[in-house]
């Protein structure tokens, strides 16, 4: 077990790296952070200058260690376009983000696991039909165009719901909602198809021919088996809300990390974006090794190799 | 000769019809795969069609024309069938034309993807070992970088442009190829027909081309058509962003982009290009859950 | 314990499965009785309706599955009257337990054992959960689990195969149920762990007075276990008597065929009387003999109506013929000798010279490299013309050795000669010349996108042989030679039977001329009345075409029909090697001596089983010395010193790797 905690920890910190290092190289040869700095109307030797003063004429292998041995030390750089620490902006705007995240999570599992189940334990019936018909209509849909959508309905048609910013609560549940409701198709699809798997198993059989069905069967026997690869999945998506969090938060202004990367771009401030690339990758990794250890603590098989 | 015939095997005694008339079968009592089928059939007429279908220019501004309602509506015109946007571009024509953009991205995107995610999990699944674990940790790199931020950052930097869009979204779309060929490549791997092969004398190439691939066809093209939806979202948010398609050319997601700023004056310019979307990107899952349940003889899922 | 109480009565079951073709009418009116105690064998092969019978008892079918019947009465129960939810509360897990196929799957693997056992007492409030626990491990001991206490806390991942058995026999007995429906309970296990949980279950079976109805497709199993047996055949059971009435003086012509299709173990091999064709399809009314397409016996009424039911006192079967025809029929097996080939010793087509494989076994990146030794010192001569067989179970190696000798896997150590050369460094095309393989899954084995033709005619393709049109003479030769005819090139296997598509793995080894077939479980995969068609097929090809084979299998019924040579593989080592009669006859290694005596045979008398305990050595913790030695019954210090050396048996021709075969063999007379 502590040879597993260890051996996903450390894939887990190798992945970091890797995608740290990509991420740096990528952005680093497609742009010319100097230029960026001195804007559009700048000489040519006023960019020089400015290349020379950040020292962004040296070896980009050599920025890329400057860089990391600064994140090590808690110096996430400096933000060219807002004149602030990196560190500083991240965590005025992180707190927005996760709610926003973890907000959008469940709405994902109170939708999708209900859903999932109810179509496993009922294939072919009315039940089963809706739920793929709303599998594939929520995956079709564009997510900005969800969040303008309910803007219409909720700025214009039915004022009862906050459609911008970020103030109250009130104000995360369209967004929360729109982000949460692009995991659902995932989510329910996997719900579904592990759990007829489980259904359709030896073990099943087994207890059933112990005199268990209905209801006890699902919650003693089955749930947890079909739950195992639900748990990873859930994770995963957690970590790509923040990822998503840019179209929905563009499209409800609240001022979190996802904004925060498109005014970057937008303002080709490098340095943030490649911190705002590193964090969303960083919580990827820890949301799998969280999955990781959740599955460990369900499955005996993984705990007790 | 002493070996006795099987007298049963008759044409007719066969346990099923062959492969190749199952499927046609299956395809054709498949009421969601005909609906996918249909949708994309179209749109794909649609945009190859597209100077004979659109009524005007899907480029000529008049700004005597601007915001004009869709012809139902007070102040419509049957001329312009679904309004005109801020500059007074006939939307309906937009529209139309903008099936070809999303249509170019999507397969272009979708056939990048294929190309790395494919070649990729075909040599882990066959070789295994060490390029396998190189592979995968590859493939848990990728799906730890935030695809859209990452795509976003990229499009923005190099510049936008069609071709650029289709190289970043298929650059950054390849993990659901690798992870199914992968797998399939190593379940096929172990058959034994891949034995029997090997003990035939073919040679590795022989082996994948004949042995593996044959067999692992049905399901990329299914990965494809769901690639090619979720190259067309990926698309539409960036151009709803500002970092995808540029204007002035005719992508949906611009023109919702576009759309927006008269969100409440006149919501049809962001429903029409969202519908469309809405409408392509059904199609392509439906045809690719439809081909999935007709090729995978287990039937659903 | 017994008594003459009946407490399983089914009158006229039937099971309807919709198809898209249609009602399949999988089950059709069986009829059984059953007393206390008493243990009925239902037989049959694959597609006979046996286990959707027992499935259609426990109302474990699926949900879509139609079942009907007459009459089923249990203890005096009315169990047709009985809603699902009453079934399950009172009579699931309570008064029939069922024991399934599959142990390795068949416990939840994210329960503990514990938890699994004691719930089948608990859920209802029969047992208190201390109570329970305290059963469980009572049960536990009693089916031969060491440490009962601790396993209760263990998951099943951690147990092997015959123990996931023996948990589940404990589990079907927490609640003393009147009757234990055992479901091929030992078809997944190697024979000699068969053997033992089929004593296991024999032994409890008497403890607890309980009545079993026993299904599988085996009759020698059957043989030696139960009091009245079944015969099922497309969906009915088509004679039915006791058990030594039924296998002795079979009436029915399938009973007969079945019989006479089964390898035999005690006396000079005969030709096996090979049912044709295969099981037709039951979809709709079936108002004819479902055996008479197959039937040598079938007169023109069979085809246009049911067959009479005809009863002798306690028996019956289905069929037009009297008993009186039915004695006056020749022998269903025809009276033909075969004894398998034998060669010169000095014609060596390939040979094996001490080889050696060692997985390196290793979990993660980060764990320690464990070695797997899985074949050490392994030497074999396969001498032009003669059938050698390598006989052992699962972990023994067999398969290993076979793809090193195919050259499709390299041996860490040792090599491989094929005509004198060595195979690693032959060229691919020439090996593929001398040497083919037939594997035991015909439905693996075949390419299914590719027509027959074209799975006939790639090696010839490959190696670049002929043109289009000789090739496809060449396919439509070969296809004649194994029994197929020539207008199926076209189809593509998933249209073909098991036994149709085995026969076009033949044809496609055989298509390059091949000195040398290496068979891997070639029948095991099929039906005993299939088997016997291939078995004949390949002493045919032998005899015709003077071929050699190799055959790699755990079946000792199918060595006996062909082997002229045996290995026994245990544990990565021959430990026993000679003529087949010699070591079949008067096996001189404890090993051999074991699994020999695990053969359940056909004529029912038990041998006595040799002693042995059943569980088999972790092959990555091997013991010290002799690999046999925590098993063997005949263990010393010196045999735990020292691996003992495969060398000349004391009394007989044979090889042994036994440094006490006098003293094991002395036991034996």
């Amino acid at each position: 077990m502590f040879r597993y905690i260890l051996q996903r920890g450390a894939l887990a910190l190798a992945v970091a790296l890797v995608v740290s290092f990509a991420t740096f190289m990528l952005l680093n040869f497609a742009s010319d952070p100097a230029s960026a700095i001195a804007g559009e109307d700048a000489t040519q030797e006023v960019v020089e200058r400015i290349r020379q003063a950040y020292g962004f004429d040296r070896p980009v292998l050599v920025r890329y260690f400057e860089w990391l041995g600064g994140v090590a030390q808690g110096n996430f750089g400096e933000s060219y376009y807002w004149n602030k620490a990196v560190g500083q902006l991240v965590l005025e705007r992180a707190p927005v983000t996760i709610t926003l995240a973890l907000s959008a999570l469940f709405v994902t599992i109170v939708i999708a696991i209900p859903l999932g189940a109810m179509a496993a334990l009922n294939p072919n019936s009315w039940a089963d039909r809706f739920a793929l018909t709303f599998a594939v209509s929520a995956q079709a849909m564009p997510n900005f165009w969800l969040g303008l959508l309910l803007i219409i309905l909720f700025g214009v048609m039915v004022p009862i719901l906050p459609i911008s910013g970020d103030s109250t609560w009130q104000h995360f549940v369209l967004p929360a909602f729109v982000l949460g409701s692009s995991s659902v198709p995932a989510v329910m699809r996997l719900t579904r198809t592990g759990l007829i798997e489980v259904m359709e198993s030896d073990y099943i059989r087994t207890a059933r021919s112990k005199g268990y069905r209905g209801l006890s069967l699902l919650t003693r026997h089955a749930m947890r088996n079909a739950l195992l690869p639900v748990v990873s999945v859930l994770a995963v998506q957690l970590g790509q809300k923040f990822g998503g969090s840019v179209i929905t938060e563009s499209v409800f202004a609240i001022n979190g990390l996802g904004r925060l990367a498109l005014q970057s771009i937008l303002g080709s401030d490098i340095p943030t974006v490649q911190m705002l690339i590193f964090i969303f990758a960083i919580t990827f990794v820890l949301m799998n090794l969280l999955a990781d250890l959740l599955n460990a603590a369900l499955d005996p098989r993984i705990r007790i190799g | 000769m002493s070996v006795e015939t099987d007298p049963q095997l008759l044409p007719e005694d066969l346990l099923a019809p062959s492969p190749r008339s199952q499927l046609l079968h299956r395809a054709l009592s498949h009421k969601g795969l005909l609906i996918g089928g249909f949708i994309v059939g179209t749109l794909i007429l649609v945009a190859l069609f597209a100077p004979l279908l659109a009524p005007h220019d899907p480029y000529a501004q008049s700004l005597a024309k601007r915001l004009l309602p869709p012809a139902w509506e007070a102040g419509g015109s049957w001329d312009h069938i679904l309004g005109t946007d801020q500059v007074g571009r006939d939307y309906l024509s937009r529209l139309i034309y903008g099936t070809q953009v999303s249509l170019i991205i999507g397969f272009g995107a979708a056939s990048v993807g294929l190309v790395i995610g494919v070649t990729l999990g075909v040599c882990a699944g066959y070789f295994g070992g060490w390029i396998d674990t190189v592979v995968s940790f590859v493939l848990t790199a990728q799906l730890a970088l935030p695809g859209l931020l990452l795509a976003m950052a990229l499009v923005f930097i190099i510049g936008p442009s069609v071709w650029v869009v289709i190289g970043i979204i298929g650059v950054l779309h390849w993990t659901y190829y690798l992870v199914v060929t992968r797998s399939a490549t190593q379940r096929l791997k172990s058959q034994d027909f891949v034995a029997a092969a090997n003990a035939m004398g073919a040679s590795r190439w022989q082996v994948l081309r004949s042995e593996i691939l044959p067999n692992v066809s049905s399901q990329i093209i299914v990965i494809f058509t769901f690639e090619l939806g979720i190259a067309i979202l990926a698309e539409s948010s960036l151009s709803f962003l500002g970092v995808g398609i540029q204007p002035p050319i005719p992508s949906w997601g611009l023109m919702i982009a576009e759309g927006k700023q008269a969100l409440f004056f006149r919501p049809s310019l962001v429903l029409f290009p969202g519908l469309m979307l809405f409408l392509l990107v059904i199609g392509a899952n439906l045809l690719g859950d439809g081909l999935r349940d007709v090729t995978s003889p287990q039937g659903r899922n | 314990m017994l008594d003459n109480r009946t407490i399983l009565s089914v009158r006229d079951l039937e099971v309807v499965l919709p198809t898209p073709a249609g009602p399949l009418r999988a089950v059709r009116s069986t009829s059984l009785d059953l007393k206390a105690g008493e243990a009925i064998g239902i037989v049959g092969e694959s597609g006979s309706g046996k286990s959707m019978t027992a499935l259609a008892l426990m109302r474990l079918l699926p949900r879509n599955a139609q079942v009907k019947a007459e009459a089923i009465t249990l203890c005096g129960d009315r169990l047709g009257a009985m809603s699902d939810r009453q079934f399950a509360n009172e009579v699931a897990g309570q008064k029939v337990s069922m024991i399934f196929q599959e142990p390795m799957t068949s416990l939840n693997p994210v329960y503990s054992i514990g938890r699994q056992m004691t719930e089948a007492a608990t859920r209802i409030g029969r047992l208190s959960q201390a109570a329970a626990h305290d059963r469980a491990i009572e049960l536990l001991a009693k089916v031969g689990i060491p440490d009962p206490a601790g396993r209760l806390q263990q998951f099943p991942h951690q147990l092997s195969g015959g123990q996931r058995q023996r948990v589940m026999i404990a589990m079907a007995l927490m609640n003393e149920p009147d009757l234990i429906i055992a479901d091929e309970p030992t078809t997944a296990l190697d024979v000699t762990v068969q053997a033992q949980i089929m004593d296991l279950l024999a032994d409890l079976r008497r403890e607890f007075g309980m009545a079993m109805i026993l299904i599988t497709h085996d009759l020698a199993v059957v043989a030696s276990t139960v009091d009245k047996v079944a015969v099922m055949y497309g969906g009915e059971i088509v004679e039915q008597g006791s058990c030594d009435e039924v296998l002795h003086h079979p009436l029915h012509p399938y009973t007969r065929g079945l019989l006479a299709s089964a390898p035999k173990i005690s006396d000079v091999p005969r030709r096996l009387g090979a049912i044709p064709g295969i099981v037709p399809s039951l979809i709709g009314d079936v108002t004819y003999c479902v055996f008479a397409s197959r039937c040598p016996q079938a007169r023109a009424e069979c085809r246009s109506q049911r067959p009479p039911l005809r009863e002798l006192g306690a028996r019956n079967y289905a069929c037009v013929l009297t008993p009186e025809e039915v004695a006056a029929l020749p022998p269903a097996q025809p009276e033909i000798e075969m004894p398998p080939l034998k060669a010169a010793p000095d014609a060596v087509l390939m040979q094996g010279r001490g080889i050696e494989k060692v997985f390196d076994i290793k979990r993660s990146i980060f764990a320690r490299t464990r070695q797997l030794h899985a074949l050490e010192d392994v030497s074999i001569d396969i001498r032009r013309g003669e059938t050698f067989a390598l006989v052992g179970e699962s972990g023994s190696g067999k398969t290993t050795l076979a793809k090193i000798l195919l050259g499709l896997n390299p041996a860490t150590n040792g090599q491989v000669l094929l005509e004198g050369e060595p195979i690693a460094a032959m060229d691919r095309l020439k090996r593929a010349r001398l040497m083919q393989p037939i594997f035991q899954d015909p439905y693996s084995s075949l390419n299914p996108r590719h027509t027959i033709a074209r799975l006939i005619g790639r090696p010839l393709e490959i190696h670049g042989i002929g043109d289009a049109q000789s090739r496809e003479a060449a396919v439509v030769e070969v296809m004649e030679r194994v029994g197929l005819p020539s207008r199926v090139m076209h189809n593509y296997p998933n249209q073909m039977s098991g036994g149709q598509r085995q026969r076009v793995a033949i044809a496609r080894a055989l298509v390059m001329k091949p000195a040398l077939l290496v068979c891997d479980e070639p029948t095991s995969a099929l039906d005993v009345s299939v088997q016997a068609q291939i078995l004949n097929l390949l002493s045919d090809l032998q005899r015709d075409l003077g071929l050699t084979y190799l055959l790699i299998t755990h079946d000792i019924g199918v060595v006996h029909q062909v082997a002229s040579r045996i290995a026994v593989m245990y544990l990565g080592q021959i430990v026993e090697m000679g003529d087949a009669t010699d070591v079949l006859a008067a096996p001189r290694h404890p090993y051999t001596q074991l699994l020999l005596s695990s053969v359940p045979e056909l004529n029912g008398i038990s041998k006595p089983r040799r002693p042995g305990s059943a569980i088999v050595s972790n092959p990555l913790d091997l013991p010290s010395g002799c690999r046999f030695s925590e098993r063997c019954a005949y263990v010393v210090d010196a045999c735990r010193a020292q691996m003992p050396e495969l060398r000349p048996a004391h009394a007989g021709p044979q090889l042994t790797r036994c440094i006490r075969d006098e003293v094991v063999t002395h036991d034996l007379s």
